[in-house]
């Protein structure tokens, strides 16, 4: 609190850009540790906008002018909001509260460790046992008589980063573990990433090895033996770097690099030329500033798009994950992969080929299983990454937003294999960045459990997973044909496109447009809506005739909530949120619509449909639809005939 | 016919007797049924056959190989699977089956060898036994054959051949060979001649069909004039023109001199809710002496029925020159199918620069800015906004159809937008026949014009998806039909031309039995789609969801933005004319630019010539400017009459894939294969919708007679699932689903 020289600013203009907002809002804006809210002076709406501080990338001050001292927020999920404060004064003081808030020099300032929503103790131990990563081992068939758990990392003795249980080859024997570890980059040896019951091949990740320009390793060399004997059906294994060749031979100059095909037997080196943190941290600062572009001509989109390189980025990394996928599920051979350090690249390349391999993490669990077993456990420096504290600004790097925008391009070419949607990565993305929850927090598994972040703070799975009615792809049936087997993506230059879910907010609410999932979400819904209609008119049929009918309910398999009613967060204090008066009014009357009759639920149904208004007109239309005809009873759906 | 050897084969020019001799040959020969399985046409000539072909089948259609036979008519390339269920005898014909290519649409013909890829001309020899055949459309297609080893050599070679010999016309512009090879025989002429044409739409050909247009608009105070009804006063324009009801025939003859072409402003369309009126019209033609009661009924016909004013939107130098429109296809289709003869692609971190340099999406987002321009002046009401144009037969067809895709509901279902390619293309007269260049004999006039329409309504459509009734294989298919020089629509510069061709059509036939024939039916209309493709193709036009349907139009909405509308028409003086161009509104001094100019008449007190002046400072009457600015600006949202409005901006336009990309061979994999049994989750959402509404209606009806038994048990909704599988089709859903824009 000490850092809040203002709590609270009056006359404040808001403008949120990413949201295409042309006109400012006046309100009132309020400073807590953790959040800073904007309250519409609006009676009618009095929206609220939250921004938790740990989501603001940067804070500008622009010059001084008579209307008043402007503030830039650029937040870490690419929103940006503009704010007007008249008073100078005003604005210098939440200019500085804002620069130090929003650069947390202790992890104890950060709002997981002070978030505490209303769950006893139990209930935060099972929110961390959401997921369970030995339960996902033993999906995939291990451990079996190929690949066997060791205790070698226990208490995390000879690899700090890594888990303290992680899968290796039967046939190697502790002394080559631990051999093989210190022949690696800070000791993280070959260990299973994803092994493929079809195939029985695998995919392993360790970091490069500290072979200079002739070092060589007994140790390492029988693990990588034992690597491929584990897999009975080949005789060689793939080696893939992750990095350019290059920079895997200047690593060589500093007593690292790569393995030597000569010393090795039967292992295929493959180079697949990732480019490193910095490379990718200056290429997403340009695709950002492409999307931020407020008229952008087409010359300007498709120039700034290609200069900054991301897509080619994006494809080197699907990529990494195809060429993996191929070898194992084609070829039957395994791969080791690594990069320099094994925790960037790697997992990258790693979770990408998971998700092209094995459906199930393709699903909403299986996405939040993987982030936890690549990224999460297996050692990727979160706090570092995405800049969680105030430190290096070198080692912050978009990585994890990459492999989930791989994943999203996959959606792209899959609309139907992934059962959820662009909103789940978003966040997912969100949350990575927000520590709002503990699970991404602090940069390996002994770091967690030091901070005994368990117990002070809770896990975002459950609460995701508490709101998968939000992140669900009409289009997906886990039955189909189309979501089961591996995926086979194309990745030529022009089936990459620009997220604009991500990276171009701007046109997005103006004039209202819906994507095609949306859409469909809207047709569901309306089935929904047709559902209960029929028992109602059924109702209505046999109080009339005095005779039960006895049709059978027309089943609709899946239920989704409200379209329209999406928000980002979870449960207030979000990460930051909207709430319009009318949703908490619509809630309020949603609990009603029980016991409504049937015969005046003009008004229900409007508003069942009418959060579809701001999307679409048409669907607003439909809304008012019951009162233009007339007939007594609401018709959200009149006869096609009208309209053509 | 054709010899070779095995190895070497040279074609001989075959001479146009020979040519003769076989077609009436196998004429003889099509009589009885074709033993091979392909469902000929009447007359049809199968040249060659090849067996144990595979086709390698794209992503939309699923992906992998189908195996089956070639074949190669006069006509046609067909594919026919393996599996292909028995045509039926009685089946009317369909020109163009699921796998077929009609040699007109081919431009290039190439073959991969064992290590080496060749383009296959109508002289070239082949020294090696080809693996593959590769044949490339014009309508960006890249159809790929692979010859499995047990296809005989020499069937290999022939029929390679036969498609490199035949698919160019011998002599270039010669167009009714192809013509004659697909329609020529007296079965197909008969079956022409009986065909009915579709009742549904308005084909805007006779008097009839533009009073329906007018009463469809409700645009009072216009009137159709037959004055061109011999195409005295202009040759281009069509025979009826909707022209205003206090002009006289007599006055409006005297107004066609002082238009390029005669191309004077005529009515195309009417906003339903305050009723501005769309014209078009032509330049004006400068150096004509002219009467002073010329000027006059030139106003009377730019004020139309109602307005005191008038913008005129020139479409001269933001929209793209046709020439430019080649330009930029040209590219596109560069760089889409890679240049074929080198096999060069583009390199991987060049695509989206090289997209960029083919100025096409530009240009498309030109075309969408001006129509969204005119879509939002046309809300203002009571004004008449007439688009202008030098020639008034290209760009101004683009935007005034566009125009009324987006204010005009009816637009965007199949019939109604058939029906307004019909008003502003082909009997306006865009010239269909140059700018399609289907002889390849006049490069200059060539300029894919229409094409670029069709992208632009797709633009709008995958940007809006909902709200067209029409799918985007119905554009496709247009796009596809447009390559080919079958059809009546794209085969004449005019209506003019269109009507002389029937006529003389009788006439020019000489019999050859000696007896009297029948005169010739004049060719098929492009929108008589069942002759085009089967039943399975055409169920994909319409979307499995209709668009949700527009309140009608009550009067209380009609008042409350009326009045807005009314308002901003008695701001300004009667009778004030805008010139709107490049964004900004000027007022030209006098309307006619020729008043008291050049032919220099004394009386009017005008003095200005020549061209517009353009001062929008301080002009008389130009505080109704700041008005129509509003009106181009105001985004109401909430008004249910709201334009469909694009997103302009660079990220929301994209690439039509599903057209320019068909052709992507190189893609890397065939991953599933096409499943059959199980249907499509979109499928089965529409049907769950469609069995959901069905028991709806009934049940409504039931409801409605509550006490009425017989009603309850006739329409107790009995919903086999089967029912719905009729409107089930694969194919559709992935358009759906990846119709979200490219980046790029």
């Amino acid at each position: 609190m000490e850092h809040i020289r203002t709590p609270k600013v009056e006359n404040v203009h808001l403008l949120d850009r990413s949201k295409g907002q042309r006109k400012a809002t006046v309100g009132t804006l309020y400073l807590s540790a953790t959040h800073s809210m904007f309250i519409e002076n609006n009676p009618e709406t009095r929206k609220e906008t939250w921004v938790l501080h740990s989501m603001v990338s940067s804070v500008e001050r622009l010059p001084t002018t008579p209307a008043g001292s402007q503030l830039i927020l650029r937040c870490k999920d690419f929103r940006i909001f503009q704010l007007l404060v008249q008073q100078e004064k005003d604005c210098l003081d939440v200019y500085a509260s804002l620069l130090r808030l929003s650069r947390p020099e202790k992890y104890s300032e950060l709002y997981c460790l002070s978030f505490n929503p209303n769950i006893n103790k139990e209930e935060r131990q099972e929110s961390w046992n959401f997921i369970d990563l030995m339960a996902d081992y033993k999906r995939m068939g291990v451990p079996n008589n190929l690949w066997v758990p060791s205790a070698a990392n226990s208490q995390y003795r000879i690899c700090e980063t890594y888990p303290s249980e992680v899968f290796i080859p039967k046939s190697a024997t502790s002394s080559i573990v631990t051999g093989s570890s210190r022949f690696r980059s800070r000791g993280r040896f070959p260990a299973l990433s994803y092994f493929h019951q079809d195939t029985l091949a695998a995919v392993c990740r360790c970091s490069q090895p500290l072979s200079g320009f002739s070092g060589r390793c007994q140790e390492d060399e029988m693990m990588l033996q034992a690597v491929m004997k584990s897999n009975p059906g080949s005789t060689y294994i793939y080696v893939v770097d992750t990095r350019p060749k290059l920079n895997a031979m200047a690593n060589r100059a500093a007593g690292k690099g790569y393995e030597n095909e000569d010393h090795y037997g039967n292992i295929k080196l493959h180079f697949i030329g990732i480019e490193n943190i910095h490379v990718m941290r200056n290429s997403q600062q340009k695709i950002v500033d492409v999307g931020e572009m407020r008229t952008p001509s087409m010359t300007d989109f498709l120039w700034g798009l290609e200069n900054s390189g991301w897509l080619k980025h994006i494809k080197a990394i699907l990529d990494a994950g195809v060429f993996i996928a191929k070898a194992v599920a084609d070829e039957g051979v395994s791969v080791l992969v690594h990069c320099s350090d094994g925790w960037d690249r790697t997992a990258q390349a790693c979770s990408v080929a998971s998700v092209l391999l094995d459906p199930f993490y393709r699903t909403i669990k299986g996405m939040m299983v993987l982030i936890e077993r690549d990224w999460v456990s297996f050692g990727h420096k979160f706090s570092h990454r995405y800049a969680h504290l105030d430190g290096d600004p070198k080692e912050v790097s978009p990585v994890i937003d990459q492999f989930l925008e791989c994943v999203w391009q996959l959606s792209q070419q899959f609309p139907c294999a992934f059962e959820f949607n662009e909103e789940f990565l978003v966040a997912i993305h969100a949350h990575v960045y927000s520590c709002h929850f503990g699970t991404f927090l602090g940069n390996c598994q002994k770091e967690r459990n030091d901070m005994r972040l368990r117990e002070r703070s809770h896990s975002v799975w459950p609460q995701l997973w508490k709101d998968k009615a939000d992140f669900t792809n009409p289009l997906y049936k886990a039955e189909l044909s189309q979501c089961q087997g591996v995926l086979r993506p194309n990745t030529t230059p022009y089936c990459f496109k620009m997220w604009k879910g991500l990276y171009n907010h701007t046109e997005r609410s103006t004039p209202p447009c819906q994507s095609p999932a949306d859409f469909l979400s809207a047709v569901r819904e309306e089935s929904q809506q047709l559902e209960e209609e029929l028992a109602n008119q059924q109702e209505r049929i046999a109080a009339l005739t005095g005779k039960p009918l006895t049709w059978e309910k027309v089943q609709v398999k899946r239920r989704t909530g409200n379209v329209g009613q999406r928000h980002r967060g979870p449960d207030p204090p979000g990460t930051y949120y909207a709430v319009p008066a009318e949703r908490k009014r619509r809630d309020a009357k949603g609990e009603e619509r029980a016991l409504v009759l049937p015969l005046d639920n003009h008004s229900d149904l409007e508003s069942g449909v009418g959060d579809l208004s701001s999307r679409s007109s048409s669907a607003g239309e439909e809304g008012q639809d019951p009162h233009a005809d007339g007939r007594g009873w609401p018709s959200p759906l009149p006869d096609s005939s009208n309209s053509s | 016919m054709l010899t070779g050897s095995k190895s070497t084969f040279k074609v001989r020019q075959m001479g146009a007797d020979i040519k003769e001799r076989m077609l009436t040959q196998s004429g003889s020969n099509a009589r009885r049924p074709d033993v091979s399985g392909l469902p000929c046409l009447p007359g049809e000539v199968v040249l060659r056959r090849a067996v144990m072909v595979r086709k390698k089948l794209t992503a939309r259609e699923g992906r992998g190989w189908l195996s089956g036979t070639l074949f190669c008519t006069a006509f046609r390339v067909a594919f026919v699977p393996q599996d292909a269920p028995k045509p039926q005898d009685d089946a009317d014909p369909v020109l163009l089956g699921d796998h077929d290519v009609a040699l007109a649409s081919i431009e290039k013909v190439v073959v991969v060898g064992p290590n080496r890829t060749k383009l296959v001309t109508p002289n070239s020899s082949l020294k090696f036994t080809p693996e593959e055949l590769v044949l490339y459309c014009r309508d960006l297609r890249v159809v790929c054959f692979l010859f499995d080893r047990l296809t005989p050599d020499a069937q290999v070679l022939e029929i390679t051949h036969t498609i490199a010999k035949t698919y160019q016309p011998v002599r270039a512009g010669c167009v009714s060979a192809f013509q004659n090879a697909a329609l020529g025989s007296v079965e197909m002429k008969q079956f022409l001649s009986n065909r009915q044409r579709d009742a549904h739409m308005n084909w805007h050909e006779s008097a009839a069909d533009w009073e329906r247009e007018l009463e469809r608009c409700g645009a009072t105070g216009w009137r159709v004039s037959s004055v061109n009804d011999r195409f005295e006063m202009s040759t281009s324009l069509p025979r009826y023109l909707a022209v205003p009801q206090k002009v006289l025939d007599t006055e409006l003859k005297k107004i066609f001199a002082h238009f390029h072409d005669g191309r004077i402003p005529r009515w195309c369309w009417r906003h339903p809710r305050g009723g501005s009126d769309l014209l078009r019209m032509a330049g004006f033609q400068n150096n004509i002496y002219h009467e002073k009661d010329d000027i006059r009924n030139l106003e009377t016909i730019l004020f139309g029925g109602h307005g005191n004013l008038c913008v005129v939107v020139e479409l001269g130098d933001e929209l793209p020159s046709p020439p430019d429109v080649q330009l930029a296809h040209a590219r596109l289709r560069a760089l889409c199918l890679g240049d074929i003869s080198t096999s060069a692609t583009v390199p991987d971190d060049k695509w989206l620069s090289t997209l960029e340099a083919t100025c096409w999406l530009d240009y498309t987002r030109a075309c969408l800015k001006k129509a969204s321009e005119v879509a939002r002046l046309l809300r203002g009401g009571g004004m008449t906004v007439a688009l202008q144009e030098a020639e008034d037969r290209d760009m101004s067809c683009v935007v005034s159809s566009l125009a009324q895709v987006m204010c005009d509901p009816h637009c965007r279902g199949r019939r109604g937008f058939q029906s307004l390619v019909q008003k502003e293309w082909v009997t306006a007269g865009h010239r269909f026949r140059g700018r399609a260049n289907y002889g390849r004999d006049n490069p200059k006039e060539e300029a894919p014009v229409f094409l670029l329409f069709l992208d632009c309504v797709w633009q709008l459509w995958s940007q809006y998806p909902w709200r067209f009734q029409f799918s985007d294989d119905f554009l496709l298919a247009l796009h596809d039909s447009a390559h080919l020089p079958l059809f009546s629509s794209f085969l004449a510069n005019s209506q003019r031309e269109r009507c002389r061709r029937t006529q003389n059509a009788g006439q020019c036939y000489t019999p050859v039995n000696g007896g009297p024939e029948p005169a010739d039916p004049p060719l098929p209309s492009v929108w008589d789609w069942s002759l085009q493709y089967g039943q399975r193709r055409q169920a994909g036009f319409t979307q499995p969801v209709p668009p949700a349907p527009r309140p009608l139009l009550n009067g209380n909405l009609n008042a409350q933005t009326d009045a807005r509308g009314h308002q901003q028409a008695n701001e300004c003086t009667p009778g004030t004319v805008f010139l709107f161009s490049r964004g900004i509104f000027s007022s030209p001094a006098g309307l006619p630019p020729w008043r008291g100019g050049t032919a220099g008449v004394t009386a009017a007190a005008a003095s200005i010539s020549g061209v517009y002046r353009k001062s929008h400072r301080r002009a008389p009457s130009s505080e109704s400017v700041p008005g129509l600015e509003r009106l181009l600006k105001a985004d109401a949202q909430r008004d249910p009459c709201r334009p469909l409005l694009p997103l302009l901006l660079g990220p929301c336009l994209g690439l039509w894939r599903e057209c320019y990309h068909r052709g992507a061979l190189h893609a890397q994999a065939f991953s599933h294969p096409p499943s059959g049994e199980h249907a499509h989750p979109l499928e089965l959402l529409v049907r769950e919708v469609r069995g959901l509404r069905r028991r709806l209606v009934a049940e409504r009806r039931l409801s409605q007679g509550g006490d009425d038994r017989d009603a309850v048990t006739a329409s107790a909704p009995s919903l086999p699932a089967d029912e719905h599988l009729a409107d089930a089709r694969p194919g559709r859903s992935a358009s759906i689903t990846s119709s979200d824009g490219d980046g790029g």
